[in-house]
């Protein structure tokens, strides 16, 4: 039997696109349903290095994911990281060493021909008469505004500047104020999830009170301090207890 | 609460401000919420991911600029530092290096220079990040390619 004229699209055949990873290019072949399929050979290269590329992507299938995160995990994990950041002790004594000064217009055309300062923080114009902080780096800030993120980092945050801690402060022994500032980070991350229980998301508090005395057993072994921490004790006691 | 607020309005003004600026990135913020963002970004020349479109969404905290603003592709790509499935951005400008006087603007530039220079070291994406490691480089353009075209440019007909 002999058809005199085809259909436009033969059901039989079937357009598809492939990516070649010889040619770096998609090419499109027209693949049969027959029963003995070869394989696909690009036109160009003439090779079989080809992926198929059937699988269209949503472009916004991390969208859901994206709203669907609970802002009970953004506020727990946000603290935690500000929590574990390095050293909050020692930032929280540059940032009372820090005077607060009254900005000046002497100040300001010295640090800028225009005497127009920004704040890096707020990006707004510091002005005459404002209350500000200005750093070793002699980057100026509002005092409001740089405060808080002193008391998380030491750094300047336009050069990365490290604020130097007071001469006493270095005289300390260092493994301690370590241990300390560890144990510190420990009971203020307890308060937060003490904090957090009031409605006790979910036995979240549970898991991060399992975290949080796993840490703390490893990091008395690991300072040499005695098998006094148990992981199922109740923390939030006395974390600082070590011999 | 409020800080970040005028924080993110007085960006709001710049972006409106300087929208031709910068052409490889268009910054939008939604329209009800100052703390939800989309940006499309160009993936960058000489790369596997020219000739792409790259969607980001930005999910702003409160105590912003304190803290970085959670960001995530939402088209697909394949780069070691980017996890597939999520669109999870391993950078360090976006965790520990954060700093406030980052804006959206120049984190999408950072973005931008992560696209070019990835770090296969930190991977998010093991396959991608193997294939460079491996230093099949070859076959991880090749692979970055085919995704920049299936999921990062109009569908040609």
């Amino acid at each position: 039997m002999t058809t005199t004229a085809p259909p436009p699209t033969p059901p039989s055949l079937e357009l598809k696109t492939y990516w070649c990873h010889e040619c770096d290019m998609s090419v499109s072949l027209t693949s049969s349903h027959s029963p003995s399929p070869s394989p696909p050979l690009c036109p160009q290269c003439h090779t079989h290095f080809l992926e198929l590329m059937d699988s269209p992507f949503s472009q916004n299938d991390a969208d859901s994911f994206l709203h669907s995160s609970s802002s009970l995990f953004d506020v727990v994990f946000q603290d935690a990281l500000l929590l574990l950041a390095p050293s909050p002790r020692k930032t929280h004594t540059t940032e009372t060493i820090l005077p607060i000064i009254t900005v000046t217009e002497t100040l300001l055309s010295l640090l800028d021909p225009n005497g127009v300062v920004l704040c890096a923080v707020c990006k707004d114009a510091i002005s005459v008469d404002e209350e500000a902080k200005q750093l070793p780096c002699d980057h100026l800030y509002h005092s409001d505004c740089i405060t808080p993120w002193l008391r998380l980092r030491s750094s300047c945050p336009l050069c990365r500047f490290r604020i130097s801690e007071d001469e006493n402060e270095d005289e300390n022994d260092e493994d301690d104020e370590e241990d300390l500032n560890g144990a510190d980070v420990m009971r203020e991350m307890m308060a937060r999830m003490a904090e957090l229980s009031e409605d006790d998301f979910y036995g979240l508090r549970m898991t991060l009170n399992y975290i949080a005395s796993r840490h703390e057993l490893l990091h008395s072994n690991a300072s040499g301090g005695g098998d006094h921490h148990d992981a199922s004790s109740e923390v939030g006691g006395d974390v600082d207890g070590e011999s | 609460m409020q800080a970040s607020r005028a924080r993110l309005f007085k960006e709001y003004k710049e972006v409106q401000r300087e929208k031709t600026a910068d052409p490889d990135i268009q910054l939008v913020c939604d329209d009800s919420n100052i703390f939800k963002w989309t940006a499309l970004i160009k993936g960058p020349s000489e790369t596997p991911f020219e000739g792409g479109i790259f969607q980001l969404a930005f999910s702003v905290p409160e105590h912003y600029p304190l803290q970085p603003p959670q960001v995530r592709f939402l088209t697909k790509i394949f780069h070691p530092n980017v996890h597939f499935k999520t669109g999870e951005i391993c950078l360090d400008i976006l965790k520990t290096a954060w700093s406030p006087a980052w804006t959206l603007q120049s984190v999408c530039r950072a973005i931008i220079a992560l696209m070019a220079h990835p770090e296969p070291d930190s991977p998010l994406n093991c396959d991608s990040g193997n294939l460079l490691r491996s230093g099949d480089v070859k076959g991880y353009q090749s692979m970055a390619r085919m995704y920049t075209r299936l999921a990062a440019m109009p569908k040609k007909g």
